[in-house]
This record gives structure tokens, sequence and C-alpha cells, in this order.
């Protein structure tokens, strides 16, 4: 099954639709096999800011990549050490 | 997802919000339920089409009668009609999120008004209670029963977003607000006209409240006409075609809703799909940080919603449950059924709702939710927005897929002034031009610029001039916003900006919108939407511009005494030369940024909607001097992104604590 522009999910695992790489077995969650780029907030756009002056808590911005052709394949915002967010998990048809 | 039976017995309107039940006959009052079930199909799209332009018309008269700038201007209201039961039959083009209130007040009316004071012919019930159902306080509904023979036939019920409800805060958003009594008083379910008369001690009770209480009594009329209208035109149908066929036509819409909604749940994946955004600073002079979450279920033909995750309810970043549903219903009738032109009753049908009590997205009656229009009800719109999307990307069915769309703006940003005109009237500006809007990206086409917003169809931006003949301000300008639309293979739509100056007169900003922390979520690598600022230069040199032929277009070209904001900061009085700009956010974007069409991304530069910093930066796009792709230093560019990205990534384990690395987990 394709899943948003990038991903494959068939019957036991999760593949990179760029390149075919195998990113995650589906009984595991997906984004916390992959690579991880972690950065401040202001990473994740020009108008963006630094959230020293609103907040008492460091956010960060976190980037997920394929680890075999680099496609950006999420994107979110957390507060420092926040466990990833679990995007989906779907049942094979 | 527990499969634990949702109980709603606590959930009465009264401490925690109203969740009905199983609908039951009240006891107190009779519903009419005799239907045809064998209609002929051109006379059911004839009574059909012809509800439709019944609320449409109810529509129209808010539009010709009402006074409130909000409502006027950005149709910050909505009109519906409902069956004996409050099943929702049609529901208007205006504010989305009124549908996670308008059956449940119903209903709630239906359980605690109908054997005292009784529910009659000509009568009308008016609330503004959050608890009872509704987005918050300025939010005032109207309801009414269509009486056949003795029994009720049906509903009718509009909600118009007032100027002015009292509060704290002069427009009614309180971010000040400790808690309910901070804000502008709710009233539960009140009968406002009997027997088709106005009560004018209770007209009294409501517009001793208000700043602006001539507004109220304006907008009363307005509300009261919609409902007279829509009821006589119901009335004069069931003279024509009889009350079994038009309540037959009513069922058959609904069933055939809910057959078309499961049909198109039968073409998507079981499982569960997820958000986190963050609000940020409860409250006036709080820093602090509270996460929101929300989870879609599919099982089979039904979708569970859940905000499990989501904080405790604090300050006054609140959002009442039936707006909380709202925003649900908005991105579920909007992105998943267009076709069904506002026939929400099917839908509903296959939607539950399991909300964490006492939390953020589901307080109870003690908690503040009067600012819940400019944050947590768009946070819960992008996040709704974002869950309903993926699930579609999930599908196989082109059709489906091609009907998702990134999420919508997370707050709503916007500045409410008040103060005095130069003549010493009394005046109170919600400036609301962030209503020319921004739209979502597509998987085959990028969010615009001014295109409205998804989650009002019939919205308007406001008239320039109308403001300045209204208010004693000057404007200097409004634009779009380049690299304000998340980045992304399909790109989010630009925000804008407007900047104004004081222009005679005196005026307080009570609120304006300025945060952090990127709250709108993109999709499948896309970047977030972008975030609000305001920008207060007082002392400002502007006026000297003037008198020497100049007009800046940016406030970076204008001399004055910064004066920092942030979120929910306290009142600002402009001086005689102040001047601010406030930018409304873009929506965020789909895909990875390096795998845009190289092409697309230098028309953007051209059109001034992304610079040639970002092309490069961000999207991997290198240009010639004449704006042309330059190809090979495209591709080159663009390696050593993907290069760049793994060689700087780590793993999830070295940024979180290891058995925590996952929220939630699991899934099941
Ligand atoms: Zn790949």
């Amino acid at each position: 099954m394709h899943v948003g522009p990038s991903l494959d999910v068939g019957e036991s695992d999760v593949s990179c639709s760029h390149c075919d790489e195998h990113l995650a077995g589906t009984d595991e969650s997906l984004k916390t096999q992959l690579p991880v780029r972690e950065g401040p907030i202001t990473n994740a756009g020009p108008t963006m800011v630094d959230e020293d002056r609103f907040v008492s808590e460091e956010m960060v911005f976190r980037e997920f990549f394929c680890p075999g052709c680099g496609a950006l394949l999420f994107t979110e915002t957390a507060r420092k050490g926040d466990p990833v967010l679990e995007e989906f998990r779907i049942e094979a048809e | 997802m527990s499969t634990e039976e949702f109980d709603p017995s606590r959930w009465d309107g009264r401490d925690l919000p109203y969740i009905p039940g199983e609908f039951s006959d009240p006891d107190g009052v009779a519903l009419h339920d005799d239907y045809d079930a064998d209609i002929d199909p051109v006379t059911y799209e004839v009574v059909r089409h012809s509800l439709w332009n019944i609320n449409r018309e109810a529509g129209e008269t808010i539009q010709n009668l009402a006074v409130s700038p909000i409502a006027l201007i950005t149709r910050d209201f909505q009109t519906g009609i409902l069956t004996e039961s409050a099943e929702f039959v049609f529901f208007g083009q205006y504010l989305q999120y009124f549908s996670g209130t308008m059956d449940i007040f119903t209903k709630w009316i239906m359980e605690n008004r109908a054997e005292d004071p009784g529910i009659e012919p000509g009568d009308m019930f008016l609330h503004n209670d959050p608890t009872v159902g509704t987005p918050h306080q300025p939010d005032v509904a109207l309801v009414a029963p269509v009486f056949h023979e003795e029994k009720v036939f049906a509903w009718v019920s509009n909600l118009i977003h007032q100027n002015d409800v009292g509060g704290t805060v002069p427009g009614s958003f309180c971010p000040n607000a400790v808690d309910t009594y901070w804000d502008p008083p709710s009233i539960p379910p009140i009968k406002i006209v009997e027997g088709g008369e106005i009560s004018t001690e209770k007209e009294d009770l409501y517009r001793r409240q208000s700043r602006t209480p001539q507004n109220l009594s304006m907008d009363l009329r307005a509300g009261i006409a919609a409902n007279e209208r829509a009821k006589g035109r119901i009335e004069e149908l069931i003279e024509k075609y009889g009350a079994t066929t038009v309540k037959g036509v009513m069922r058959r819409l609904n069933d055939s809703g809910q057959e078309s909604i499961k049909e198109t749940l039968s073409k998507i994946p079981d499982g569960t799909w997820r958000e986190r955004a963050y609000q940020e600073r409860s409250m006036t002079g709080d820093d602090g940080v509270y996460p929101l979450e929300l989870t879609l279920t599919k099982e089979g033909d039904e979708l569970t919603f859940s905000n499990e995750g989501t904080s405790e309810q604090a300050g006054a970043i609140n959002q009442p449950f039936a707006a909380w549903r709202g925003t649900i219903l908005s991105a579920a009738n909007v992105l998943l059924q267009p076709e069904q032109m506002g026939a929400t009753g099917g839908l509903v049908r296959q939607l539950n709702f399991r909300p964490e009590p006492r939390t953020i997205t589901a307080p109870d009656h003690t908690a503040a939710v009067s600012p819940s229009g400019i944050y947590s009800n768009q946070v819960s719109l992008s996040m709704a927005n974002s869950v309903i999307s993926k699930m579609m990307l999930s599908s196989q069915d082109e059709e489906i897929r091609n009907g998702a769309m990134t999420p919508t703006s997370a707050q709503w940003q916007c500045h409410i002034g008040d103060g005095f005109t130069d003549d010493g009237e009394y005046f109170l500006a919600p400036m609301t031009n962030c209503m020319m809007g921004s739209t979502g990206a597509t998987p085959k086409r990028d969010g615009r610029f001014a295109n409205g917003h998804m989650w009002i169809p019939e919205a308007r931006g406001p008239n320039t001039e109308e403001y300045e003949q209204s208010w004693p301000i000057l404007y200097l300008y409004v634009k779009e916003h380049g690299d304000t639309g998340g980045a992304g293979e399909r790109r989010g739509g630009n925000g804008g900006k407007i900047c104004y100056t004081m222009h005679g007169g005196e005026m307080e900003l009570g609120v304006y919108t300025t945060d952090a922390i990127p709250k709108t979520p993109g999709l499948f690598g896309g970047y977030p939407g972008s975030r609000g600022e305001t920008v207060v230069l007082q002392d400002s040199d502007v006026k000297d511009r003037f008198a020497a032929g100049e007009l800046p277009t940016d406030i970076t070209e204008i001399d004055g005494e910064n004066v920092e904001t942030v979120g929910k900061g306290p009142a600002i009085e402009l001086d005689d030369d102040g001047i601010t700009e406030w930018w409304w956010a873009g929506c965020s974007g789909y895909g990875d940024p390096a795998h845009r069409d190289p092409e697309l991304v230098a028309t953007d530069v051209r059109q001034g909607g992304v610079t040639v910093e970002t092309a490069e930066s961000v999207y991997g796009v290198v240009l010639t001097d004449d704006g042309d792709v330059d190809g090979e230093a495209t591709e080159s560019r663009r390696e050593a992104l993907f290069e760049q990205r793994l060689d700087e990534a780590t793993t999830v384990d070295d940024i979180v604590a290891g058995d925590e690395a996952v929220e939630a987990g699991g899934g099941d």
C-alpha cells in the first residue's frame, strides 16, 4: 500500500518508495527506526523565531529521513526530550 | 483504542460538558416521527434542494440583518435545520465548527427544558453556555422548534458571533482569564421568545453584560428573523408536499449520507492516525508549554476520536468539548464529503468522540474558554485536518488521496482594539484581515495565499476602507508574506501581513497575536505552517514620512521605538504615531521540499512566494541571475543536501530516553 508521497506499506515491512530501502517492520514504530536530525525550531522555516523569550521549556524541530536516499519522510515539533509521535499504524490489506 | 463502553451519564452539561447518550423521546414534548419511505425521485430532489435553499435563505437573512462586524464580514455564524430528534438535515457553508454544537444543545434543551418551562409553538431558546455546547461565550445560539399538529416536526437554529458579551477584555476574547468567572457570563438555554414575543426582561439581562448592547439587540433580531424565515419555509413545504413526505426526505437524506460515508470508509484501511501540537502561554503572564493530542481510530465503518495525552485544562487556552467535536466535524465534513453540501447527519452517525475530562479540549465548566476562537479551536482544527488527511493518504483510492489537504493554520491571528474616535464615540475594533486566508496543499497542487480558509467556505476578507471609516486607523499595506507557507513537494499557501497606524482618536489593543512554537504540522516531510507576530513601533516617524510624500511599504523602513510582544500579553495603547504590523500564518507543506519540481520553485521565487535563499537552502534549487533553474547546480545542490541530512542525523535513542521513544506506542 502506498501511504503519502514516500512510503510503501507491505504485509511485514515499510519501505521508501523513492529508493526501496527497508525502513521498519510494520510491527515497529516507524519514525523511531529512522535517522533523525534534531535542531532548534528556527530550522522549521525562515520566519520562525527562538522560543526562549516566549516559553520556559526548550522546543526542537525534528526531521526524519530515509537512510537509503536521504528523503525527508516526516517533520515534527516537540518539547526537547518528548517521545517521538507515532503518526500512524495501519493494518495492511 | 479502548473497547470499553463510553458512559455519557456524567457528561450532563452541568460540571462536565454535555455529551448526549442514546436518544429517547423526551418527557413533556411530543415528536413528529411519521415518515413516508416511498418517495418518487423527483419529489425527493425537489424537497431536498428546497431544504438546502431554506437553510441558505436563513443564512442570507443573517447576512442582511446582523450588525456585529465579525459576523457580518467574516461570516462567523451558522444556520442549521435538524430533525425532530436533533439530527442534522442541513448545515450551512459558514463557520464549520459550529456543527459540533447545534445537535448537542438542541438535545440538551429537549432533556432539560421540555417539562419546565416547556417547549411550545412560537418559542425560541437562546444560550451561549460552552458546557451545554457553544465554541465560546461570544457565539450566541438561537434554536426554535418547528411544530406540526402539536408535535415537534423539526428544529431550526443559528449561532452568531457577537461583538461583545462582557468579560475582562473588550471583544470578549479574554486572554487574561483565570477561570470562567473572568470570562463573559455563560447563559444556559433560556426561553428568549415565548409565543412569538421577545421576553424583554431576559433581553435586558442579556444586554446588561455587553459593552455594545445595541449590537446584541440587533443581532438577536437577525437571528430570530433567520429562524422565523426557516420555520415558515418548512411549514410551507409541509403544506405543499405533506409532513410525512418532507420527513421522509429528511430520513432518506441522512440514510444516504450515512451510506455514502460508509462507502468512502470502505476504501480506507483500518488503523490509527495521530497528531500532537503544543500550545504556549496559557494566559497573560504564563510561560508554560501545553501538549494537545488527537488520535483517530478507524475500525470498519466507524471513526473514533480521542484526545488522550492532552494537558489538563489550563488558563485561557481551553476549548469546550462541543467545539473540539466541531473542529473534527469541520475537517470531516469538508474533506471527506464535500459533495454532501452540508448534509451532515449521516456522517455524524459514524463518528464517536471519547474525550478525557478536565483537559484543554474537554474542560469542565469552571475553565476559561472565551479566547478559544483564537487558540485551541484553531489548533484542534489543524490537528483534525492532519489526522483525517493522513488517513485519506493511506487509502489506495486516488480520489480519496487527492482530497487530502495539509493542515490549516493552528491559530486565528487577529487584533481586537477598543477606544474612542475623535468625536468621542466608543468603538470596538475586531480586525479580521486574516480571513483573506491561506489554504493547504493537496497531493496534486499547492496551497494558495488569500484563498479563504477550509473551515469557513463563505468567509470574506474585510474591506480596508470600511475599517478605516469605522475606526481611527490608516492602513499602510496588506500583502502576501513570502516563505510562510510550509515548504514541501507541494507547498502550503502563504499567509499575509498587514500594517496600520493610528489616525486620530485613541485605541488600546486588548488582543493581538504573537507566538513562537510552530503549531501547524507538515504532512509526510512537509514543513510546518508559519506563526503569528505583532510588531509594534511607538513614537514612529511614519507621519513625517507621509509629510515628505513617502509611503513606506514595509515596517522595516520606519523608525520608532520597538515594543516586543508575546502571546496573550497585556494590552498595548498605541500612541498617536504608533504603527503596528501583524501577520496571519500560512498552511503547512506536503512531502519533501527537495523533491519539488525546480520549475515550480523558480515560479515561486518570481512571484515572491518563496525567497531565493529558501529556494536554495530548503528546496535545493539554484537559480541563474535571470531567475531560471540552473539544472546542473540544482542537481548537485540536492545531492549535497541529501548527503548532509544523513551526515547530521542521529538515532531516536540519542534524542529521547530509551523506553519513552514512542508516544503512546503500540497503537493498539
Ligand atoms: Zn529512500
